[in-house]
């Protein structure tokens, strides 16, 4: 049989990094809600650490909804990989039996059959294409939003260094897994813009 | 794949379809058969996912795919039913008759199109055209919801895996000598069939239908006085024996 590239299969890869995204996206908020306690106690002199804090809450929650999407969208485009998939190994069967059974005198009965799962076919193809375009849009926003971390994370290295002796090394703590967890959230949005970048329109012969 | 009629008459037709050649290595050979009538035909357990081209490509020499109306599966297993997915895509308008215990399992080989419906535990009776059918209960024999097909017009029993024998590819089809048969279904039996409460309570109302053919989904077909035979053979036959020891 020949052989099918497993759609389905990247699709459920991406699903389970977008999953994952989701996770340490999650670790953000609560690192936010961690420095904003602990700049509150710092007092003045970490004035503006608490804001960066609403940043990050911000970047959080943005991550958090977008990866849930993505994540939705990832299992969509997987399930119409798999139907298309089970279309196109029945389309080859039904080639076998046209080979096969050429002088059976009801051959030309299946023509109607083999037509409908053609058209099924198709219009799953048609699908995935359509869903693929729009979950690489929405990876490329959320690596866009992903660019403020960095950012983020400089500033906040600033800012807890004027927070004092005693919140400095804390705060950069929180400044670093801040930094840490975009950066690995990044890499996985990168990981699925990779294995999305040659699908889309892959189906066009 | 080997196509033999086995029945006939001015209703309706039997057909058996086996001995693939072109079967995978160690996948196990299955005997496929359909009830053709003048406007429809039925399937019984139409087999795996491997078999599907050379099954599909038999049965277009037999009848047009639109006639193929009703499918029946005696349970659930892979060599039975996990062609199904193909058969939706080739058949969205039929029905297949299965037992109601196994409809959310069978349903995993991929069913959007084929209407299921449920045989329940009493068993039910299938009209085609002139010919009345009738799903026969064999619950435990082997699987816990189990029927078979039995066609008191043609006087044939379809009998699942009940009378199933292991053998080569090239065996004849129907059983020549039943004593030289037993080797080669009674360990099938004795291990496959966990109950011996239910092949006796099989055994008891099966023996009172008239019965020309008995045909399994393995091995080969009793017939006449082999049918009798068989049913003393399996009375006397002590099964679930993968537990004996214990």
């Amino acid at each position: 049989m020949q052989q099918q590239p497993n759609y389905f299969v990247t699709a459920a890869i991406v699903a389970a990094e977008l999953y994952q995204a989701m996770v340490v996206a999650r670790q953000i908020a609560l690192t936010a809600s961690n420095a904003r306690s602990l700049a509150m106690r710092a007092g003045q002199g970490a004035a503006g650490f608490r804001a960066i804090t609403d940043f990050i809450d911000e970047l959080a929650s943005v991550t958090v909804t977008a990866a849930d999407a993505i994540n939705t969208q990832a299992i969509a485009i997987s399930r119409v990989a798999a139907d298309s998939a089970r279309a196109e190994s029945a389309l080859y069967r039904f080639d076998a039996i046209f080979n096969k059974a050429a002088d059976a005198p009801y051959l030309t009965s299946l023509t109607a059959s083999y037509e409908r799962t053609q058209a099924h076919r198709d219009s799953l193809r048609i699908s995935f294409d359509q869903q693929v375009a729009q979950l690489k849009n929405q990876l490329e926003e959320l690596a866009r939003e992903l660019r403020t971390a960095s950012v983020l994370a400089a500033m906040s290295r600033v800012e807890a260094s004027q927070a004092g002796v005693e919140f400095e090394q804390p705060l950069n703590v929180i400044a670093q897994n801040v930094a840490d967890a975009a950066a690995d959230i990044q890499q996985r949005v990168s990981h699925s813009q990779q294995m999305f970048s040659h699908l889309g329109n892959a189906y066009v012969d | 794949m080997l196509t033999k009629q086995i029945f006939r008459d001015t209703s309706h037709q039997w057909f058996l379809f086996g001995r693939d050649p072109e079967r995978p290595e160690k996948i196990i050979d299955t005997n496929q058969y359909m009830i053709k009538t003048e406007n429809k035909a039925l399937l019984m357990d139409p087999g795996g996912i491997e078999l599907f081209s050379s099954m599909l490509a038999n049965v277009v020499k037999q009848a047009p795919v639109d006639q193929i109306t009703h499918l029946f599966a005696s349970h659930q297993d892979p060599d039975i039913i996990s062609s199904l997915g193909l058969w939706d895509q080739a058949l969205p308008s039929a029905q297949l008759y299965a037992p109601w215990l196994w409809e959310g399992f069978i349903r995993h080989f991929g069913m959007e199109n084929i209407e299921y419906m449920a045989i329940p535990d009493e068993g039910c009776e299938l009209r085609l055209d002139q010919v009345q059918l009738q799903f026969v209960p064999a619950h435990y024999l082997h699987a816990s919801g189990n029927f078979h097909v039995y066609d008191p017009q043609a006087r044939i029993l379809m009998s699942g895996d009940i009378g199933a024998a292991l053998e080569a590819d090239d065996a004849p089809l129907v059983v020549e000598d039943f004593q030289e048969h037993i080797r080669k279904m009674q360990t099938f039996h004795q291990r496959w069939m966990p109950s011996n409460a239910a092949k006796d309570d099989w055994i008891e109302r099966v023996s009172k239908m008239e019965i020309d053919k008995m045909c399994p989904q393995h091995g080969r077909i009793f017939e006449g006085d082999d049918v009798k035979r068989f049913l003393e053979w399996f009375s006397a036959l002590e099964v679930g024996t993968a537990i004996s020891g214990a």
